[in-house]
């Protein structure tokens, strides 16, 4: 049992300095551990997103382990990072197919990260590729996912025309790799009261290949990772700590102007979170940047707006929630018949009739009002 | 047998990449398979990030490694092949 312990605690300890590593103060073990001891660390460094950190600490000299230890780190790494290269020749050939049939779009989350704000990409490993479309081209780019790249919506959505207007995002499968299409960041009120016209007036670029691709400009992927970082995962993952402080680090974004774009989506509270769980997550030093957003005062709306993402029945309380920022009547009603009543297509897709989705979304939301 | 002179090698600016510990990975375009180019034979796609003969590549690499440009010629050739027809580096005739 105490060695149970003494692993877990030593796996909370560095993770805490992988999510900070080269940034904040919490120093690396300066011994390489015991095997069954660095075998839970890796197992966590991956489900946390942290391998890349790891990896990148130990080819600095940063973090010394064993040369098997590391034989087997390598082989870890490399598998993520033969996955990542599937990823950008995927991308790669979106660019070119929506390049083609005139679709504008930026390249989110890991793979824009990893050629913007890390060190090299090499040190950031992802799972997806993960776009954003606007609105009025979303469907067109489900279309063309799909008949020119042979992609496959596996979950159709809710109703037609849902995700165009309130969507977060559609799923395409892409051959093994899962294509994600953000019409917005999260899903949920604060997915909606985003500005998303702003999104598109600024950019990042980089190079994939050959081929210079479009990411978010500097505010919008600060806020973005704001968003990952307080709504993406729950519990959190601290890769989505380092993303932040990379950010911080590495874009010139001024926090006045974060804190006045966060005013403006309605998403202080989102903003407020991120940095706090950052604080809560390394050691930072008492100037940093992030703590000016900790202390932004949250409207009491968006507090509460804030707790419909972090129960156990978030995927029922979010979408609840969404009325509360959704304006006029009638995209109300829209809204409300797609939750009560998706398409047949839809509930075929899950394995669910009418009544048994009805059911469940009546169950987990009374299991929310208990909790 | 590649010719020690006669060719300029260089990274294709399409083929995907990535540093590994022990190496580096390369997807070049068209190839379905990623390729695993193990330490110390990252070096040379390191090394072909600008264009160089053969010979100044083994030349290169036979001064980082302190080892003989015969005996380096000799165990690149075969690495030189296998990339040059992944397409992940060109090889062009160099002008005499």
């Amino acid at each position: 049992m105490d060695a149970l312990i003494a692993s877990e605690s030593a796996g909370e300890l560095l993770l805490r300095a992988l999510a900070g590593y080269g940034i904040a103060g919490n120093p690396l073990p300066d011994a390489a551990p015991e095997n069954h001891v660095f075998r839970q660390m890796l197992r966590t460094a991956e489900d946390e997103r942290l391998l890349g950190a790891l990896a990148e600490s130990v080819a600095a000299g940063a973090f010394p382990l064993e040369q098997d230890q590391i034989d087997v780190l390598s082989e870890h790494h490399a598998d993520w990072l033969t996955h990542a290269l599937r990823i950008e020749r995927l991308l790669v050939h979106v660019s070119d197919a929506f390049e083609t049939a005139g679709i504008d779009f930026r390249v989110l989350k890991g793979v824009a990260l990893a050629h913007l704000v890390y060190p090299d990409p090499s040190w950031r490993v992802y799972a997806d590729l993960d776009l954003l479309v606007r609105s009025d081209q979303f469907d067109a780019a489900v279309r063309v996912a799909s008949t020119e790249l042979g992609g496959v919506q596996e979950i159709p959505e809710l109703r037609p025309g849902f995700d165009s207007e309130f969507g977060k995002e559609a799923l395409v499968r892409v051959g093994r790799i899962e294509l994600d299409l953000h019409r917005t960041f999260v899903t949920g009120p604060f997915g909606l009261t985003i500005d998303l016209d702003e999104l598109w007036r600024d950019a990042t670029s980089f190079v994939v290949g050959e081929s210079k691709v479009l990411a978010l400009g500097p505010t919008g992927l600060f806020m973005h990772a704001c968003y990952n970082t307080a709504l993406g995962d729950l519990p959190m993952r601290r890769g989505s700590v380092r993303d932040l402080l990379l950010c911080c680090a590495h874009l010139d974004t001024n926090m006045d102007a974060v804190a006045a774009t966060a005013g403006a989506w309605r998403a202080t509270a989102v903003v407020q979170r991120a940095a706090e769980l950052v604080i809560d997550s390394v050691d930072l030093a008492a100037d940093h940047p992030l703590r000016e957003l900790a202390r932004l005062s949250v409207p009491r709306r968006e507090a509460w707006l804030l707790r419909s993402y972090l129960t156990p029945s978030r995927s029922y309380s979010r979408q609840l929630a969404s009325l509360a920022v959704i304006s006029g009547v009638r995209p109300r009603l829209r809204y409300v018949r797609a939750l009560v009543a998706p398409s047949g297509e839809y509930l075929r897709s899950r394995g669910w009739t009418e009544r048994s989705h009805l059911r469940r979304a009546a169950r987990r939301l009374r299991g929310a009002r208990r909790g | 047998m590649v010719e020690v002179a006669y060719f300029t090698l260089q990274q294709v600016s399409t083929t995907l990449w990535r540093q590994l510990l022990n190496g580096v990975l390369l997807l070049p375009s068209g190839e379905d398979e990623v390729m695993h180019l193990t330490t110390p034979g990252d070096a040379i796609w390191a090394l072909l990030e600008e264009p160089l003969t053969l010979a100044e590549l083994a030349q290169a690499l036979s001064t980082a490694f302190n080892v003989s440009f015969e005996t380096v010629l000799a165990d690149i050739e075969p690495v030189i092949i296998e990339l040059a027809e992944s397409g992940a580096i060109s090889k062009t005739v160099t002008p005499k």
